[in-house]
């Protein structure tokens, strides 16, 4: 059997001279999905849309590139557009920037037989759109993208993408924007297609369940390959290892170490848009020192909402929200957010950032050398001792900026640490040591209340989960609480 | 950069030195064409027009900056102010920068000029009256923006006051953000500057400047074209230069961008 699709010392170089990939060759076999894995800065998106050839013109790729027989590396755009669709189709990360705001899904998924100079029917589309999953697609395919789950659009985008059922797929972490289950609909979706899947994700767990063959990237390079089965046995480079390491769990802890709460959320309603749109509807939630409690649910259910009320930057329209008085200190709940470039402030080195909890007004006044000192500890224990505090945050990758704003939120010992989905941008081995790092300040006395659609993570870390849905707080066993 | 480090350096030497008098006329030498004596000939009162060039670049330029620095300082604080106290403030505030930047920049020009006279102090008072409502408009965006940034609500959560905030956190990006937008203004307040005093409306003779040495150069442009020549290339330079150093400005600020 032939490939269809294959590499060969597949090169890429930037206009400046950067080469984030060099030397990488895999062969995709008719059917086969093959995933590409790595951490932050590995390549992994880079040779996504190199193979789709949806790199910047200025880019060079070299070496070998064998869509269906014919060599693609050096081919012009208007060879790739004649490729893309036919032969390769593209699933992008995030489905909502895939589609165009102003138009109807519909029109999205049409979009890939129009720029082809083929035609289609609404009801065609209807039945492609059912096809993979979406209910009443004839009457909802005339909705606006924003009015759509990430889950059921990016249904819409892989109907749009195996539209004229090409032989490859390029899906570049198609299913980060997803909570688990959504996830693994999604990527059966995918496969339903029939297509050779090349899979990106930083999720070493996910492929390992879902892919036939996968490929480890290291700085650009393809490090290592084999059967999930054969990398989870037999890893060879340490880089795997490393990736395979985020797949173990945290140490077994008592949860509640206090039954008292310090936090209790009882009958909250929220709204936005002056009453016009309902975010939170009589949620309840109660945090005891020492909890880590994950908060999980679809992207719009209130989940953040529930966050902003819970941290006193947003008010309620009903309820009752009672703090004890250890949380009306300023100081007392610190947030760690899911971006964590813009969660530090740029212009600062990073040591002003982790300092700042503890130079507020009311917080015992450390002489210089102190919060030296302190910066240091608080560094070295989330496994930075070796940065330079000097650093600014444009210097680190995105992992080191959310260890960073760990440090920051852990610094000043605070009652409760509030976190929104802090893992989303970060890949397996720097998620799993944010779940450490939380367990730690856990375990030191402060409530962790973290917000994720992220299940690996939340099953790793948290005591107990509260599920929301459309604004309303519910046990995992459905009951509301 | 250099292009506009060398322009600054022309315009406060123009102020302290030039090779011949800008202002002193010499009958004998008028309309001579350029020579080594005269890099750029001379007008038709003898006066030579390098000199002349160099000592209107301290109006031409330093006039577009004092502008830029008033409406800069002026659009940030009442952006700031509208963004953070919001409410009756805000939509006070906005609805006075709605009104000005519904008023014709170039009539209302004519009408503060009209009103005051004609004149440099004058004409940049007319530009100040015309333009900080577009920067307190942009101050006031970039302010709500920085507001909602996840390092300005981690420090209000640590119990940071509020002016440390403004100072330290949303200052320095809102500052920066504006001054590329004040740099890139800068070559079209130059050449504003210049139509008006082109016009006779700006710098009174017998000063130097470079839109008042278009005005009268114009009228020897069939037997003198290079006097016209010498202010529009430095016009030209001068917009040319700020708009480079706008964008190595634009680089600077968000370095993860110019990667």
């Amino acid at each position: 059997m032939e490939a269809v699709l294959q590499c060969q010392d597949l090169k890429i170089t930037y206009p400046g001279g950067g080469t984030p990939v060099q030397g990488v060759s895999f062969a995709l076999m008719p059917g086969e999905c093959f995933a590409l894995v790595g951490g932050s800065g590995a390549g992994k998106s880079t040779i996504a849309k190199a193979l789709a050839g949806l790199h910047r013109h200025e880019t060079e790729v070299s070496g070998s590139l064998l869509i269906n027989g014919r060599d693609m590396a050096r081919a012009q755009a208007g060879d790739w557009r004649a490729v893309r669709g036919q032969q390769i189709g593209f699933v992008a990360q995030n489905p909502w920037e895939s589609c165009d705001p102003l138009r109807p899904v519909r029109d999205h998924v049409a979009e890939a037989w129009r720029c082809q100079g083929l035609s289609t029917t609404w009801p065609e589309i209807a039945a492609r759109l059912s096809g993979h999953g979406v209910a009443e697609a004839g009457a909802r395919m005339r909705q606006h993208p924003h009015t759509w789950s990430g889950g059921m659009l990016q249904r819409a985008s892989i109907a749009a993408a195996g539209a004229l059922t090409p032989p490859i797929l390029i899906a570049d972490e198609p299913t980060s924007a997803l909570d688990a289950d959504r996830a693994q609909s999604v990527l059966a979706a995918l496969r339903s297609l029939g297509a050779a899947v090349v899979l990106i994700s930083h999720d070493i767990g996910l492929v390992l369940r879902n892919a036939d063959r996968v490929g480890v990237l290291h700085g650009g390079t393809l490090v290592e390959q084999g059967t999930p089965t054969a990398l989870r046995d037999r890893a060879v480079h340490p880089e795997t290892r490393r990736l395979l390491a985020a797949l173990g769990t945290l140490p077994e802890r008592d949860s509640a170490t206090n039954a008292t709460p310090i936090l209790r959320i009882e009958g909250v309603s929220a709204s936005y848009d002056k009453g016009r749109v309902a975010a939170l509807t009589c949620a309840n939630l109660a945090v005891s020192s020492g909890d880590i409690i994950g908060v999980q649910g679809p992207s719009g259910c209130g989940k953040s909402t529930l966050l902003r009320l819970a941290m006193g930057i947003e008010r309620p329209t009903s309820g009752v929200i009672w703090r004890a008085d250890m949380l009306n200190r300023p100081g007392a709940i610190l947030p760690v957010f899911q971006d964590p470039v813009g969660s530090l402030v740029p212009h600062w080195p990073i040591w002003r950032s982790v300092v700042e909890p503890l130079t507020a007004p009311r917080q015992h006044r450390l002489p210089r050398d102190q919060k030296r000192k302190k910066v240091a500890e608080a560094l070295a224990r989330v496994g930075l001792a070796e940065i330079d505090p000097e650093s600014r945050p444009s210097e680190l990758s995105i992992g080191q900026c959310q260890r960073v704003a760990l440090a920051r939120a852990t610094i000043s010992e605070p009652a409760l640490i509030v976190a929104d989905e802090p893992t989303s941008a970060l890949d397996s081995p720097s998620a799993w040591l944010v779940s450490r790092l939380l367990r730690d300040a856990a375990d030191r006395g402060a409530a962790v209340l973290v917000v994720s659609h992220d299940s690996t993570f939340l099953d790793r870390l948290v005591d107990r989960v509260v599920g929301m849905e459309a604004g309303r707080t519910f046990a995992p066993d459905g009951m509301a609480t | 950069m250099i292009l506009a480090a060398l322009l600054l350096v022309f315009a406060v030497l123009g102020a302290i030195w030039t090779p011949h008098s800008p202002d002193l006329p010499n009958y004998a030498n008028a309309l001579k064409p350029p020579s080594l004596t005269h890099l750029f000939g001379t007008d038709a009162t003898g006066r030579d027009m390098f000199s002349r060039v160099m000592n209107g670049a301290q109006r031409s330029v330093g006039a577009a900056l004092l502008v830029l620095g008033a409406v800069f300082l002026i659009g940030l604080c009442v952006g700031i102010l509208a963004a953070l106290a919001g409410g009756v403030t805000d939509i006070l505030l906005m609805r006075l920068v709605d009104i000005t930047m519904t008023l014709p920049p170039l009539v209302l020009g004519f009408v503060v000029l009209g009103l005051l006279g004609p004149g440099l102090f004058n004409l940049l008072i007319a530009i100040i009256i015309g333009e900080w409502a577009y920067y307190a408009r942009l101050a006031r965006s970039l302010s709500l923006d920085a507001h909602r940034r996840p390092h300005v609500v981690a420090a209000r959560m640590a119990g940071i006051p509020g002016w440390r905030i403004i100072w330290g956190h949303m200052l320095p990006g809102v500052a920066l953000q504006l001054g590329i937008y004040a740099t890139l203004q800068l070559g079209i307040m130059i050449s504003i500057i210049s139509g008006f005093s082109f016009l006779g409306l700006g710098v009174q003779p017998p000063a130097a400047e470079w839109g008042a040495l278009l005005s009268e150069s114009r009228l020897f442009f069939p037997i003198a074209p290079w006097l016209l020549i010498a202010p529009a290339f430095a016009i030209f330079l001068s917009i040319l230069s700020a708009n480079m150093l706008g964008n190595a400005l634009r680089d600077v600020a968000s370095p993860r961008a110019a990667r």
